[in-house]
Parts: structure tokens; C-alpha cells; sequence
């Protein structure tokens, strides 16, 4: 319909809130049902994709869902407090109504990873849009269209680390090898030569690969590029799924082409300031691409073939 | 339909007929010419190069409400009163018509912008060929001309004491119906007029560049130094954004009175750090640098790349009134003229 | 006039090949005969790019604010000599701004100042050309020149003299100060201050009724398009983030074009301009939209100095106006 005015959103009720992690960037997940019964119905996303979302008054945010399709009824936000809109949502309360507008973006290519193992590598925050894909594959639903799926996730702090009870029961399962770490410490000197905390053993900074793995453990201090070397993930029929910072984004990459991960095995999700979220505003462009509408989900050889500049 | 003439004299009563439209003519206040409601179009200010600001805030106006909310005592969003009115534009100059072909193609693609859509759907654009372009103009360096009529309903050109009339369009055939008393059957001697009042304004037209390979050109220079020393006195200010008549970005914000607000869409421009900022701080684009580059790149490769036409019509108005002398034309030169950079 | 060009090209080549200066500030030929515009070299070998004509118009103190505010790169020493800038008296009293409210660090500028009579109007000249049809293609090799204090411009063979009164920018005409002070050096003579009547140009308002006034500037605030030409090429503003860009954690100033948010833009912009404009007319000048902004400002400057005898941009001396104060200060407005 062409009169439909694309950028009134559809009102949704906060239903639940999870504090994921404190801090002066805390993150929450926001558990949101669409009032309305058609338009809930209608809303159909894919794994990767986002929505706007307002806090009217306040403004719109572009957030990747991170619930899978899956689930039914409800979608869930993970979102960190960094700007004006999200600061707005940190302060709300159950009951409270917001806007969403969407689905949003291209979603990761799910028919294409079919058959094939996957391996999700989430660092901070950046494990909110993976969170729609695993939960997809994991699912009872479609759990047997794909291999092996290997989860590594990393934050800075055990109190940083998303999904903590999400993750016990994904720890319990046979069908998932999950990978966890957090940061070394830095010191005056640079990084501390100690665990992190007790109960996560340190990798060696210095060869990560010859770290002497104890029994059942899956729980370290290093960051996740170097996780990534010790699992050594095979790239045979495998995908690899990465989100974080950028800087994170660049060494797991790094590391994941020594593995013998070819660019099109590799897919990240970019982000990029958006106001419309449909192609229009302007501001999310790379190049000729429109992050929103063509994003935020690219293998590594599409951003390779950009302009580097986002 | 059989071109026409009009005389200048009966603007007035041609006007008188338009009862049902909406009349948006250019007008001057002290020494600025803007596009703006009135009566009569016998008002209409006709000693003009070209307007300070092109006429695609009848399309896109640089404030639009998108919707109202109210927060107590429930949420509430409820959509503005629809735009219906039939308009009228009149005076439009062929450069700014041919962008207008340029904004549909962002505004159309994918989804349909519904208030751009609706706009355009209620607008008959009268153009007004050029007479006297203006020294900064280049429209024939970028596909145009000074009596093009793409993206017009009506063209008609001034032959002083008369207009010469050509309805291009269905939409043009609702405001002008036949040769009538108003409208007099063009005369060969009109026609001459008319094709000597033409080419003595291309001829005028001397600013030119030949865009042929700027393209390529600027896919070898992104990484280049000349950016740098290009941007070095830029200001960072929205001018050439703002009365670019291609330029199309726009920022999304709420107006909150407590209770109550609205959201609106306001122009926007790339060339200030906060249009590309995330809310982390980090800026994809943080320097004069890389905003004054993707301006000239989103203009001539990333536009052409996406939608098949270069971004500018030539209309000249970002170099006529940028503060430092920036000059598009200059720099494209210059462009061309650059060493390609591999890293 | 070409002498004093000589002699600017003569003293860059000297500070950038010496190394003295981090870069050079100064002005070039614009793309067509009407503007000058700035340029910044850094190479002893581009001085010949270095112009000066009546069309030298902007105050280029704005760019000392852009190297002040540069950050270093990590681990990069800054640098830390100063730039070199010409500056009319106009220009050198922004200078002298930045300099009285500790923005800019006294040595980091190397300021060689000209002595101006005034500058021509770009859109004066323009009409002028068109009146004398001045053809397009020599409009962009037409010379504009002062010579022994008459301004001329020569086209297609033809020179011309034009009538000082019809092309002197409007601040111009109201400037009581032709001599920069606070510089380094100085090129050419030093002219002598004419005796005018000041604040002429608001004379016509300040005899209107306080509601003809307010629907004069209701008239002329709605034509603003908000592109901040203004507040960009102001050396004076140079706030880190604006008060109409500030969104956190509110917006003070909507996006919204219209009457009121552009007065309050406006008149945000003039009540933090109050003691420090120092009348150079870029806002005005650059203005697409043709608001009279010096209007705004010029009220402004008349009030400090029937108030408080404070002239914006005298002396580096001076304690700024809103950082100062008296006993005998007066404590009310008219």
C-alpha cells in the first residue's frame, strides 16, 4: 500500500526485564509483545534483523532483535545504555509501552547455513543479534538442519556476561560446545599474568593454542580472538557468525583466516547510524550500500569488496 | 497537444482559473528569491537566475511531521491530517525539475515515501525555461539543459511579452486544456523566438566539466591526501545540503510538550560529525575530510552505483553561496586530474 | 595593492621555508572574480598561490579555532608553532577575542595584519558586472583592484573604475577601525580611522514600535533554513557542542524550522555574542537566506558600550565584559 506512513510505529508493551549487566553501559533485555494481535502476527522476522524502536519523546534507536523467530508472541531487545533512546528504555518499567516499527534489515542467509556447522562468536554486547541465530538452530524446531554449532562468547567481566542462565542450560546440552571467556586484566605494566577471577583459568597470552585444557573446562580468561585459536574450530562445511566491537570483529576474522576460513565462510553484521531504517535518511550508507536495507548482516568477502569506512 | 502562447498580461486570469489549486510561485523578499504561496501568479517574481532555495521543499519540506503521540494518560499515536490539495508550482527551473526525477528515484525505491509520494501525486510543475543562466550554472555538463522539460508537466519559456507554452504531460493537459482564448496557437515566428531564446542561453552556459570517468576516477582516489587539503577550509556548515535540489537526507527527532509530542523529519547534512555518530562516540566519518569526500563521491559514484544517475543537476547553487568558495566544478577538475592512490 | 600581495607571498615563503610557522592562512583566487577564498599552505614552493584583492572578505581567525581544537594524533608530539594568518583590523580583533578569553595561546598564532580601508561585496560586484554585461567567460579572468583607494575591475580589455560607495561591503562602511593592533608584523601603510556616525544601521529599527520591531524579525527568522552557515564561520563561536545541537539529556532547541525555534537559535546565538562580536560580517555575508544578522548583533555592541563603555576586541589586555565587573556596573536594562 502505497499511502501506509512507513514510520508510525506499532504500540508494544514491556513484559519483562532482565538485567543482563550493571554498570555505567548497563545492558538489559527488554521483553516486548505488539499489542495489537494482527500486527503481532504480522511481524515476522528473520534471524539478524532489527526494529526500531520508540520511546516516544525521547526518540528511535535501531536494535537487532534478539529473540529467534521462533518464539512466538514476543520479541526480545538486548540493549546496552549508550545513547538518549536507550538511556529512555533503561529507565522504563514493566507495563510501560514503546513503538516498534520493522522488521528491518536482511537477516542472516539461514537456507544457505543449512547443513552445514555453525560457529557464533559474540563478543560484548555483540552476542544480542547472534542470540536470534543460535536460539534459531538450537531450537527444537530446526536443530536438525544444521551440524555442529560451537558458541564462543566472551565479555569483560563475569558480570558482563549476557544470558547467564540462558547459557547454564546451553552448557548442559550434548548438541552445542559453548566457549566462554573474560577479559585479561590490565595492569600499569599491560596485561596481569592471573586468572581474571576464580574459576577461569588463564590462556597463555603468548601461544594460546599450546594452553593445556583441564578436563570440562570451558570457562577463561583471554579475550575471544585468542578463544578462538583454542578451539580451532574446523572450517570444513562450517559458517562462522561474529558481532562485537570492531576491534574484536578484526582479530577473530584474523584468526579465523588462519584457521583456513574463507572470506564468503565468514558473515559479521555491521552497524551504522540510522534514522529510518527503509533507505531514505541517508546516513548508514558504505559506499552505494544502505547498511539498513542491504545489511546489517554481510560475509566478509561483501565488506572486504566496500569502501572502508565505517 | 499544439504549443501555445500566452500572453504575460493574462497570467492573471489564467490564475483566476486555477481556483482549485493551490498557487506556489517564486517570490522575492529583499533581494532573496524563494518559492512561496500566492494569490496571483501574476505576482511571481520572473527576474530570476534561479531561486536561493530549490523548490523540493514542496516535496520534501525541510520540517514534516510524521505523527503526534500523546503519553498520558496512555500512549497514543495518531497520523496528521493528509496533504490533499492540488498544487500549482510554477517557475521551476529545468535543473531543479530534472532533480526531482533524481528524488524519486531514493524516494520509490524499496517503499514509497508516502508524504514525498502524495506531494508529487498533487503537484502540476509549471517550468520556466532559462533565459539568462546564471555564470555558476553547468546543467549542460550533467545531462541537462537550460529548456529541458523532463520532469515538468508544462514548459514554457519567456519570450517577453508572452510565454511560450508546451504541455508535456497528462497533468499538464488538467491546467492548460486547449488553444483557447487564454492560450493562443503558437506562431511559426514564436517558434523561431522561442529556438533562438534557447540557444542563446546554452550558449551562455560556460562554466563545464566533463564528468565522463569521474566515477572510476573517484573510486582510485579514496584513500588519497587530496581530500584533506580539499576539505581544509571547508566550515562544516549545511548550505550546499540545504539548497542542494538533490540532496535528501534528512534526521528523525520527537518534540515532547510531557504530555504530548510529535515526530518529525527535518533536512539534514552530511557534512557535520553529528549526522554519522553512533552513540558510542565513535564516527564512522570523523573529519572535514571524510564528509566534504562523501559528499562529492555520494553525488557522482555512490547515487550513479545505486540508482543509474548522477546526483546533481547542475544548478550551481553550492558554489554560488558556499562561504570559503568551494567549487564542485573545480574539484571534479581537480579530481580528474589526481594520481590514482594504491595502498 | 600587488605590492602588498609581494610582500605577503615574500613573508610565507620566508616563515615556511624557516619552518617557523606550521602553515599558512591566507587568501587565493576564488573560482569566479567575486570571492577570494582561504587557503592553507604548508608548502614554500604554493606562495604564489597567496592573493591580495578588495574580494578578501573572510575573517580566517576561524580557523585558528579548527588548529586549537586538533587533536594529536596517539603518540604523535603535537605541534606546536604557530600559524601564520592575515588578518584585517576586523580579523585581528576576533584574534584579539580568542586571545582575551584564553582560547588561543598568544604564540600559537603569528599574525601579520593589513591595514583595510574596506572590502568590496561579492553580490555588489556581481550586479555591478551584470549591469555593465560583463559576459560570463570573462567573469571568472576579470581583475578586481584598489588601487590609490578607488576599486576597478578589468574584463575583456576593458578597465573600469567602480564607484567605492556601491561595492563597499556594508560593514565596511561602518567601521571605525582600519589598523590591525595585535600583530607580528604589519604590511603596508596605515590608514586613517574615518569619522562615522556608528550604529547607523540600526537606526530604522530602533525608531520602530517594540511590536513593528518583533514582526520584522518574526518576518525574517522564518526564512532561516537552520544550515548554521552562521555559527560555522563565526571565530567566536567555538563552543565543543552547541546549545541547539545539544540533545543530552535534552533537546533545547528543536530541529523544527519555524518562527520560534529559528528566534530562539537566533537569539541564543546573539545573547552569547553580547561584549565579544567584533563586527566582522561573515555571519551576514554568508547568510543564503540574506538575514540581517549584523542588525542583531550591531544592538548588541551598542549596549556594552553605553553600558559598560566595553568595546569587543580593543585590546588583548582588556578583561573580557560577562568576566568583569564593578561596583558602578549598572544593574538593570533599559
Amino acid at each position: 500500500m502505497s499511502n501506509e506512513n512507513l514510520y508510525l510505529p506499532h504500540l508494544a508493551t514491556i513484559t519483562e526485564i532482565r538485567e543482563e549487566a550493571t554498570g555505567e553501559r548497563g545492558i538489559k533485555t527488554f521483553k516486548v509483545k505488539i499489542n495489537d494481535d494482527e500486527v503481532r502476527n504480522n511481524f515476522v522476522h528473520k534471524p539478524g534483523q532489527c526494529a526500531m524502536l520508540s520511546v516516544f519523546g525521547v526518540g528511535e534507536s535501531i536494535i537487532s532483535i534478539s529473540s529467534p523467530p521462533t518464539w512466538k508472541n514476543f520479541l526480545e531487545f538486548t540493549i546496552m545504555r549508550v545513547g538518549n533512546v536507550t538511556s529512555a528504555l533503561h529507565m522504563m518499567s514493566v507495563g510501560d509501552v514503546i513503538g516498534i516499527r520493522g522488521p528491518y534489515g536482511n537477516g542472516f542467509p539461514m537456507d544457505e547455513f543449512k547443513g552445514k556447522n555453525c560457529i557464533f562468536i559474540g563478543a560484548g554486547v555483540g552476542i544480542a543479534p547472534l542470540r536470534s541465530v543460535y536460539q534459531y538452530v538450537l531450537g527444537p524446531e530446526h536443530r536438525k538442519e544444521f551440524g555442529d554449532v560451537l558458541l564462543i562468547y566472551g565479555a569483560r567481566t563475569p558480570a558482563d556476561l549476557a544470558y547467564k542462565r540462558e547459557f547454564e542450560e546451553i552448557d548442559k546440552r550434548d548438541d552445542v560446545d559453548l566457549q566462554m571467556c573474560i577479559d585479561w586484566k590490565f595492569g600499569p605494566q599491560g596485561m596481569i599474568d592471573e586468572d581474571a577471577a576464580e574459576g577461569w583459568p588463564k590462556i597463555k597470552m603468548s601461544c594460546p593454542a599450546e594452553t593445556e585444557i583441564p578436563e570440562g573446562c570451558n570457562h577463561w580468561t583471554c579475550f575471544v580472538p585468542q578463544l578462538v585459536e583454542v578451539a580451532a574450530p574446523s572450517p570444513e562445511n562450517a559458517v562462522a557468525l561474529t558481532c562485537g566491537p570492531p576491534i574484536a570483529i578484526k582479530f577473530v576474522v584474523q584468526n579465523l583466516e588462519k584457521l583456513g576460513f574463507s572470506d564468503s565462510q565468514v558473515y559479521t553484521t555491521l552497524e551504522n547510524r540510522m534514522k529510518c531504517g527503509i533507505g531514505k535518511c541517508g546516513r548508514c550508507n558504505i559506499g552505494e550500500i544502505y547498511v539498513c536495507k542491504d545489511g546489517p548482516v554481510f560475509s566478509r568477502a561483501q565488506i572486504k569488496s566496500m569502501f572502508q569506512e565505517f | 497537444m499544439d504549443d501555445m502562447v500566452l500572453k504575460k498580461e493574462k497570467l492573471s486570469e489564467w490564475s483566476n482559473e486555477l481556483s482549485g489549486y493551490k498557487l506556489i510561485a517564486p517570490s522575492k523578499e529583499d533581494d532573496v528569491v524563494i518559492f512561496k504561496e500566492t494569490a496571483n501568479l501574476n505576482m511571481a517574481s520572473l527576474d530570476y537566475a534561479n531561486s536561493v532555495k530549490p523548490p523540493k521543499e514542496v516535496f520534501f519540506p525541510q520540517t514534516q511531521e510524521l505523527f503526534r503521540f500523546e503519553k498520558t494518560p496512555e500512549v497514543k499515536v495518531s497520523e496528521g491530517k493528509k496533504q490533499t490539495e492540488k498544487v500549482l508550482l510554477f517557475g521551476v527551473r529545468p535543473c531543479d525539475a530534472r532533480s526531482l526525477l533524481i528524488l524519486d528515484k531514493l524516494f520509490y525505491w524499496d517503499s514509497e515515501d508516502p508524504f514525498y509520494r502524495q506531494a508529487r501525486d498533487n503537484t502540476v510543475i509549471v517550468g520556466l525555461a532559462c533565459t539568462s543562466p546564471h555564470h555558476n550554472c553547468y546543467c549542460t555538463s550533467v545531462g541537462g539543459k537550460p529548456y529541458s522539460n523532463e520532469g515538468l508537466d508544462v514548459l514554457m519559456t519567456d519570450l517577453g511579452d508572452r510565454f511560450f507554452v508546451e504541455v508535456i504531460t497528462k497533468k499538464g493537459e488538467e491546467v492548460i486544456r486547449r488553444p483557447n482564448e487564454l492560450f493562443l496557437t503558437a506562431t511559426s515566428e514564436d517558434k523561431t523566438l522561442r529556438d533562438e531564446i534557447w540557444e542563446k542561453a546554452e550558449s551562455e552556459i560556460t562554466k563545464h566539466v566533463d564528468v565522463e570517468g569521474v566515477h572510476d576516477k573517484l573510486g582510485e582516489l579514496f584513500d588519497s591526501q587530496y581530500w584533506e587539503k580539499k576539505a581544509q577550509t571547508c566550515v562544516g556548515c549545511g548550505i550546499c545540503s540545504f539548497l542542494c535540489p538533490t540532496c535528501h537526507c534528512f534526521d528523525i527527532t520527537d518534540e515532547d510538550c510531557g504530555t504530548c509530542g510529535r515526530r518529525i523529519r527535518t533536512w539534514d547534512t552530511c557534512m557535520i560529525p553529528e549526522y554519522t555518530v553512533h552513540a558510542s562516540g565513535y564516527n564512522p566519518r570523523p573529519g572535514k575530510k571524510n564528509r566534504l569526500k562523501n559528499r562529492v563521491f555520494h553525488k557522482f559514484r555512490y547515487f550513479p552505483d545505486r540508482f543509474d544517475v548522477i546526483a546533481c543537476v547542475g544548478c550551481g547553487r553550492c558554489i554560488s553561496k558556499c562561504p570559503v568558495g568551494i567549487d564542485i566544478v573545480e574539484t571534479l577538475k581537480e579530481v580528474k586530474e589526481q594520481e590514482e592512490v594504491k595502498d | 595593492m600587488s605590492e602588498i600581495e609581494d610582500k605577503i607571498r615574500e613573508i610565507a615563503k620566508k616563515l615556511l621555508e624557516e619552518g617557523k610557522v606550521k602553515y599558512f592562512i591566507g587568501y587565493a583566487k576564488g573560482s569566479d572574480a567575486f570571492c577570494a577564498k582561504p587557503i592553507i599552505i604548508d608548502d614554500p614552493k604554493d606562495v604564489d598561490k597567496l592573493i591580495w584583492s578588495p574580494c578578501c572578505v573572510n575573517n580566517l581567525a576561524v580557523y585558528l579555532v579548527d588548529e586549537i581544537k586538533k587533536k594529536p594524533r596517539r603518540g604523535e608530539e603535537p605541534d606546536l608553532r604557530p600559524v601564520g594568518i592575515i588578518a584585517k583590523a576586523c580579523d585581528e580583533r576576533g584574534i584579539t577575542v580568542l586571545l582575551q578569553e584564553n582560547i588561543l595561546p598568544r604564540e600559537r598564532a603569528y599574525i601579520i595584519g593589513i591595514p583595510c580601508s574596506g572590502m568590496a561585496e561579492p553580490q555588489k560586484l556581481e550586479k555591478l558586472a551584470g549591469e555593465k554585461g560583463i559576459s560570463h567567460k570573462a567573469i571568472y579572468d576579470m581583475h578586481i583592484r584598489e588601487e590609490e583607494n578607488e576599486f576597478s575591475f578589468e574584463a575583456e580589455g576593458v578597465k573600469e573604475a567602480l564607484p567605492r560607495d556601491e561595492v563597499l561591503a556594508d560593514k565596511c562602511k561602518e567601521c571605525f577601525q582600519h589598523n590591525p593592533k595585535e600583530c607580528d608584523i604589519v604590511i603596508g601603510e596605515s590608514v586613517e580611522n574615518p569619522q562615522i556616525e556608528k550604529y547607523v544601521t540600526i537606526k530604522e529599527l530602533e525608531d520602530m514600535s517594540l511590536e513593528d520591531r518583533e514582526k520584522f524579525w518574526e518576518k525574517i527568522f522564518e526564512r532561516c533554513i537552520r544550515c548554521n552557515a552562521c555559527k560555522e564561520v563565526c571565530p567566536l563561536c567555538y563552543c565543543e557542542e552547541c546549545t541547539v545541537e545539544k540533545a543530552k539529556p535534552m533537546r533545547w532547541c528543536s530541529k523544527s524550522v519555524d518562527k520560534s525555534n529559528n528566534a530562539f537559535y537566533h537569539l541564543m546565538r546573539a545573547m552569547h555574542l553580547v561584549g565579544r562580536c567584533i563586527d566582522c560580517g561573515e555571519c551576514e555575508r554568508v547568510c543564503p537566506m540574506g538575514i540581517p544578522l549584523r542588525k542583531l548583533y550591531k544592538k548588541l555592541e551598542k549596549e556594552a558600550e553605553e553600558l559598560y563603555g566595553y568595546e569587543a576586541g580593543s585590546s588583548s589586555e582588556d578583561v573580557p565584559l560577562f568576566a568583569a565587573f564593578t561596583n558602578d556596573d549598572p544593574d538593570e536594562f533599559e
